[in-house]
């Protein structure tokens, strides 16, 4: 169960990194039309911006598992074992709290645009919720994730990333 | 006495260890909640930043840099900035920082263009004699150009944030760039005419030097091309980051020929998880601005910000401290993320320019984040150079130093960043 989950999340996370990819090359290829046949495409700027909600919010778990999100070792890489765990199952509280809160009232908003009818009134006109449920998607498979990780910082299995905070962590800002 | 609450709250968590993004969104929300305000407003922020056009520039930049770099172009770019200066007094410390800067055109962040420059340029210098605590410092500031130096990713935030054009704040930040390079430069040169031997390199032949340069060539036109169609205006920061983009594409894999599936797969797999917590950050960050705004913290703060300091000098002298402080345990995006917002409004009443400020405000972060005894990006530099990090603390001094002198000069000399973005 906890690897399919963990599996679930790397496939999410692979597929929004091509995601990005992808959204390289809708914006090389407006510039390309605006330019050389000065006809602006009408699809690829809002296109790029639907691939960048759906690929942020599901690449979200592996990140975490991982333990790739950036955060403050100052002082929890000083605790002894015990106290250490206490502070990573809390601060996976935190994460697991923040997504079930964020997919509970996300939902509603997808559900409500669904059932409005609601279109983005841009050059696409696509329905509202096929973006607005990436982010219940998203969070729940965080939480799922966050769940998984709490679970086991309880066993006292070793939770990949969590046990200091290397430079590497801060890579690229 | 509830901007102290928020604030020792924030601190609290952000101690435990949760991760900023999570930090600051969990906090935002709790906020929302216990307010009384709707928690709706937490996916609807979640959403709104990332529904955003100009923020597709951070991927992409990520994605340029990312791809560059597994293609091996650190390397070649030092190498040919070596066989043209590398004769000089203080040669390899000049093609360090001119490396540097040059990266700084094709990387949005300190980090990186530290770490990729270091780990050509550190072994060569050793082998040469240069004093190690000098190279550490040399590295440490020479990663600072690479948000000085447009793309920028901090710059791209700020510019975010404040509703600023980035193209303005790209702009400004060249001529401090530049200045920060003939500083260093200066340095390097000062430093080996009259400080402790080491081994000159040889002239290089000219043979040497075309047949490094040819291979450099193509990634300092992509720069030129980037940083060239930013101040014509042919690209918006996010045209200019896919132009940056496809070039990078094209170059390892058609020109250079380093490019293989593998790397590129790395390269996709890195820019993924750099731009993810990035932006989940900024989204967490997103809501709890709209949180403290509600509570009016902000407000607070502006008004008794003006209440207590009536010039603009005094007001950045204040910055500047509270920053140094900051920089001991948060890094730069924190730091951006939790001061802009809660400084913008007071912008204006002190008749302060946001794009001026915007960069005075990133050299400071940097300052921040390599002043001894505790600050971040020594972390780094310490981990690229395997160095212990009292020696890293110690060669920094000089350039921490010049750094503040350029944001002395900037202060009494704006026109040193705002000349080319609105004057030229």
């Amino acid at each position: 169960m906890f690897r399919l989950i963990d599996r679930i999340g790397d496939f999410l996370a692979m597929l929004a990194a091509w995601m990005f990819f992808a959204i390289g090359g809708m914006i090389l290829w407006e510039v390309f039309f605006r330019y050389v046949f000065t006809s602006p495409t009408i699809w690829a700027e809002e296109l790029a911006r639907f691939f960048q909600i759906w690929a942020l919010y599901i690449a979200a778990a592996s990140v975490l598992r991982q333990g790739s999100m950036i955060r403050i070792g100052l002082l929890i890489d000083r605790l002894g074992p015990r106290a250490r765990a206490a502070a990573e199952i809390f601060s996976l509280a935190v994460v697991a709290a923040f997504s079930a809160v964020a997919c509970w009232y996300g939902g509603w908003i997808a559900l409500d645009s669904f059932e409005a009818g609601r279109m983005t009134g841009t050059m696409l006109n696509v329905p509202h919720w096929m973006t607005e449920i990436a982010i219940p998607l998203g969070f729940a498979i965080l939480l799922l994730q966050a769940l998984t990780q709490i679970v086991r910082a309880i066993r006292g299995e070793p939770i990949p990333g969590m046990n200091s905070h290397e430079p590497a962590i801060t890579d690229e800002i | 006495m509830t901007v102290i609450f928020v604030l020792s709250l924030l601190l609290l968590l952000l101690f435990i260890g949760v991760p900023i993004a999570f930090a600051l969104g969990g906090l935002g929300l709790g906020m929302l909640i216990f307010g009384g305000f709707s928690p709706l407003m937490a996916p609807q922020g979640l959403y709104s930043l990332a529904d955003n056009f100009v923020l597709l520039a951070v991927p992409l930049f990520l994605l340029m840099s990312n791809i560059l770099l597994k293609g091996g172009v650190g390397r070649d770019l030092f190498a040919a900035v070596q066989s043209w200066v590398g004769h000089w007094p203080g040669g390899l410390a000049v093609a360090t920082i001119f490396s540097c800067g040059i990266f700084a055109a094709i990387s949005g962040s300190s980090v990186a263009t530290a770490a990729t420059i270091g780990t050509v340029a550190i072994p060569e210098m050793e082998k040469r004699g240069y004093a190690r605590r000098f190279i550490l410092g040399l590295l440490a500031a020479g990663g600072t150009l690479g948000i000085l130096i447009p793309p920028s990713i901090p710059m791209i935030v700020y510019g975010v944030i404040a509703e600023e054009s980035i193209g303005a704040l790209f702009l400004a930040g060249i001529g401090p760039g530049l200045l920060l390079i003939a500083l260093f430069v200066g340095y390097s040169v000062l430093y080996a005419w009259l400080g402790p031997d080491y081994t000159p390199m040889p002239r290089a032949g000219w043979d040497e030097r075309r047949r490094a340069s040819i291979r450099a060539l193509p990634t300092l036109g992509l720069a030129v091309l980037i940083v060239g169609g930013l101040y014509a205006g042919a690209f918006t920061p996010t045209e200019a980051a896919a132009v940056g983009f496809g070039g990078a594409l094209i170059l390892t894999s058609l020109v250079l020929r380093t490019m293989t599936r593998e790397k590129l797969h790395a390269a996709v797999m890195d820019s993924m998880k750099t731009t993810v917590t990035i932006l989940l950050i900024l989204a967490g960050a997103k809501i709890f601005g709209k949180a403290i705004t509600l509570y009016r913290i902000p407000q607070d703060i502006s008004a008794a910000i003006v209440a207590t300091f009536d010039t603009a000098g005094l007001f950045l002298l204040a910055v500047a401290a509270v920053l140094l402080v900051m920089g001991l345990v948060l890094e730069a995006l924190s730091m951006l993320l939790i001061m802009v917002p809660v400084l913008y409004p007071s912008l204006a009443a002190l008749g302060i320019d946001p794009i001026w400020f915007g960069v005075l405000f990133v050299i400071l972060i940097e300052c921040a984040l390599i002043t001894p005894p505790v600050g971040l990006n020594l972390y780094v530099v310490q981990a690229v150079g395997k160095a212990r990090i009292g020696e890293v603390a110690a060669g920094v001094w000089p350039f921490i130093l010049m750094m503040l002198g350029t944001v002395l000069a900037i202060y009494f000399l704006p026109a040193i960043a705002m000349y080319i973005p609105f004057k030229l």
